[in-house]
């Protein structure tokens, strides 16, 4: 964060502006610092940033000039044009081709590299044009079973070859994926079936709760060409929601296309690509459809949870030259087989915090090697901006940017009403483009609520998402991390509601009440905490044991406390500070 | 120092609380990413190797200090 003011005199203002400056402070801090009050004759405000201090400075007079003519505070442009010119260009990014849907780009490098190999596992290689004869071969039995352009079809596989030929397959039928993953409890794949209108399920040879399962294990490959219409919508991926129920987003074939086509993701024929990340996340998208797409070779992680070596030994010994990481996982390899990485020659980490001082003491050991900080929500596929980083990072470098926008990709910094903030100020960041989901599954008022079109100011009429991270751009246009603007946490790369936890916790029977927070884990990691009301300290097993059956293993909290009463804030509201470990254990 | 005061000593020092027989590391703060610290502490420590499958399997203390007395066992 830039430096604090500590007080600043608002110029180009009268005292008689009072209300209208009042309006501008809270619109450029989101109402985060105390209110202008008249000192000496002058308007004074503070503490406030530079970056809003030189805002005040620029804006004040046009903005109670604009009032003073009517203008309803809140409708006041905050940017000028010639500032609107800069952060402009700061987002405009590539453009990339985005008509032909990735699959087809697949299908174009089988018939350009037939011989190559497309995916790899310990021991099994199959080549561009095996897999696609695989993926040919599903989707003609997709089609003879009845599944038409854009119906749901599952996908519920453990990590390998048959996973990825079913995903391909779907993609070639011209149907929708919608990923499962076999460790989910029953009860979510369920939900996740049945909300999304899934009938049919791709297997490699397992049950399904819900409609019929068809294991590709016994699907012949198809040699002829095959070619399908491609619907809008490429995939659904749930997300956690706050409400309890989580939430499943419409990711397109053009939000995937234009991140196949971003120039910073510059795989190649010559790359061997990591592919370790569940398919039910969005890292996914950028493992399986990146590669593909661009010729290279995936090489599939074994299936199930690996150890630090085990997965120190798959980058060495498949020869790994790129590969995407969580940036929990990204400190441990960083810090414990810093080796591994001596052949790769890019790194993607992300979909948390990333540690400079991890990025740095990396680069230093491999100079030739590219670490990618990516940033992204699902519902604007997988990235939303990316930051580049060679050899070592200036010492006074306290965090990782999250970059500049991908291809076909736009992003404002905007106050709460929705109007971009000036250069440096912090704000919402939304973004705009092809990356942009179609929506939610089955749920058009949240996805009126996060996917606006601004009717008014200088976004009216761009189809928005409205990320609820905190940003702000640098002098260069670069932007920065700063937070949420909710209390949505990343936890180990994936995305939490802690509301949807909560929702789990009091559905537990004795459960009387139940707090979640996450903390900072004994090894500087993040973790879940759940606080239960209750009488039997035993309780806390039972609840473990009913959220493992009713949740993915992620939303399931590590640490567990039975407690009479939640500590209450002055303002009687659950002290979650006071919840965190180490702050105060309430037992 | 007994292999099973190390293994203690290392779950102490990734879950941040005492440790016994009964200790649950799923209960008491752990997860799979100080899951994969443990196994590697305990791999330097006392060059024992251990899977995630056998971590997320033997969750109490108990059982987890058995299976490393035995793998001990027979390395010897």
């Amino acid at each position: 964060m830039p430096d604090s003011v500590s007080k600043h005199t608002i110029s180009g203002a009268g005292v008689g502006d009072l209300a209208a400056v009042t309006a501008l402070v809270a619109r450029l801090t989101r109402a985060d610092t105390s209110p202008p009050r008249v000192h000496g004759g002058e308007i004074v405000v503070g503490p406030v940033s530079d970056d809003v201090a030189r805002a005040l400075d620029t804006h004040a007079a046009r903005f109670a000039a604009e009032v003073r003519a009517g203008i309803e505070p809140d409708d006041v442009d905050l940017v000028d044009d010639a500032e609107w010119a800069r952060l402009s260009r700061w987002s405009r990014t590539v453009r990339v081709p985005i008509d032909e849907p990735v699959h087809r780009l697949f299908t174009r490098w089988a018939e350009k590299q037939p011989d190559a190999v497309a995916v790899a596992t310990d021991d099994t290689v199959v080549t561009y044009q095996a897999l696609h004869d695989r993926a040919k071969g599903i989707a003609l039995e997709l089609r003879r079973r009845g599944v038409g352009t854009g119906d749901a079809v599952g996908v519920l596989a453990e990590r390998g070859i048959d996973c990825v030929a079913a995903i391909v397959g779907v993609a070639v039928a011209g149907a929708t994926a919608v990923p499962l993953d076999p460790a989910y409890p029953e009860p979510r794949l369920r939900m996740m079936l049945t909300t999304s209108g899934v009938h049919l399920t791709l297997t490699d040879d397992r049950p399904v709760p819900v409609g019929e399962a068809v294991s590709v294990t016994d699907i012949r490959p198809c040699a002829e060409p095959l070619d399908a219409a491609t619907p809008e919508v490429a995939t659904v991926m749930y997300t956690s929601g706050s409400t309890g129920t989580p939430k499943g987003v419409r990711i397109t074939h053009a939000g995937i296309a234009r991140l196949a086509g971003e120039p910073r993701i510059d795989f190649g024929p010559a790359d061997a690509a990591l592919h370790l990340a569940p398919v039910t996340f969005d890292a996914a998208l950028l493992e399986i459809w990146c590669v593909l797409a661009r010729g290279a070779r995936l090489e599939i992680a074994p299936p199930g949870p690996l150890t630090l070596r085990e997965l120190a030994d798959v980058i060495t010994s498949r020869g790994i030259t790129v590969l995407w990481l969580t940036a929990g996982l990204f400190h441990q390899m960083a810090e414990h087989h810093a080796d591994c990485f001596a052949g790769v020659r890019a790194v993607f980490a992300g979909g948390d915090v990333v540690s400079p001082r991890q990025v740095t003491a990396l680069l230093t050991r491999h100079p030739g090697l590219t670490v990618v900080n990516g940033y992204g929500p699902t519902e604007n596929t997988t990235f939303t901006t990316c930051h580049s980083m060679r050899g070592p990072l200036p010492a006074e470098a306290a965090t990782i940017p999250i970059g500049t926008p991908v291809a076909n990709t736009r992003v404002y910094v905007v106050d709460r009403g929705g109007h971009p903030v000036p250069p440096g100020v912090p704000g919402e960041l939304w973004a705009a483009g092809d990356g942009l989901a179609a929506g939610y599954v089955g749920l058009p008022e949240q996805t009126a609520e996060r996917f606006p079109v601004p009717t008014t100011g200088r976004l009216a009429g761009v189809r928005c998402y409205r990320t609820g991270d905190l940003a702000r751009f640098r002098a260069d246009g670069v932007l920065e991390f700063l937070g949420r603007v909710d209390d949505q946490v990343k936890v180990n790369g994936h995305r939490i509601e802690l509301g949807e936890v909560e929702h789990a916790v009091l559905a537990c029977p004795g459960v009387r009440g139940a707090c979640v927070v996450a903390e900072t884990d004994p090894l500087g990691g993040k973790r879940l905490a759940a606080h239960i009301v209750g009488d039997d300290p035993r309780l806390a097993k039972a609840v473990r044991a009913a959220l493992r059956s009713a949740l993915p293993a992620y939303l399931v909290p590590a640490r567990y406390s039975v407690t009479d009463s939640l500590p209450l804030t002055a303002n009687g509201k659950v002290d979650r500070a006071r919840l965190r470990a180490g702050e105060s254990d309430p037992r | 120092m007994s292999a099973r005061h190390s293994v203690a000593q290392i779950w102490s020092e990734v879950l941040g609380a005492p440790i016994d027989d009964e200790s649950d590391f799923f209960l008491l703060g752990g997860h799979s990413l100080l899951a994969t610290q443990m196994v590697a502490r305990l791999e330097t420590a006392l060059g024992v190797t251990v899977s995630m499958r056998e971590v997320l399997d033997h969750a109490e203390f108990g059982e987890f200090a058995d299976l490393v007395d035995q793998r001990l066992a027979a390395a010897r």
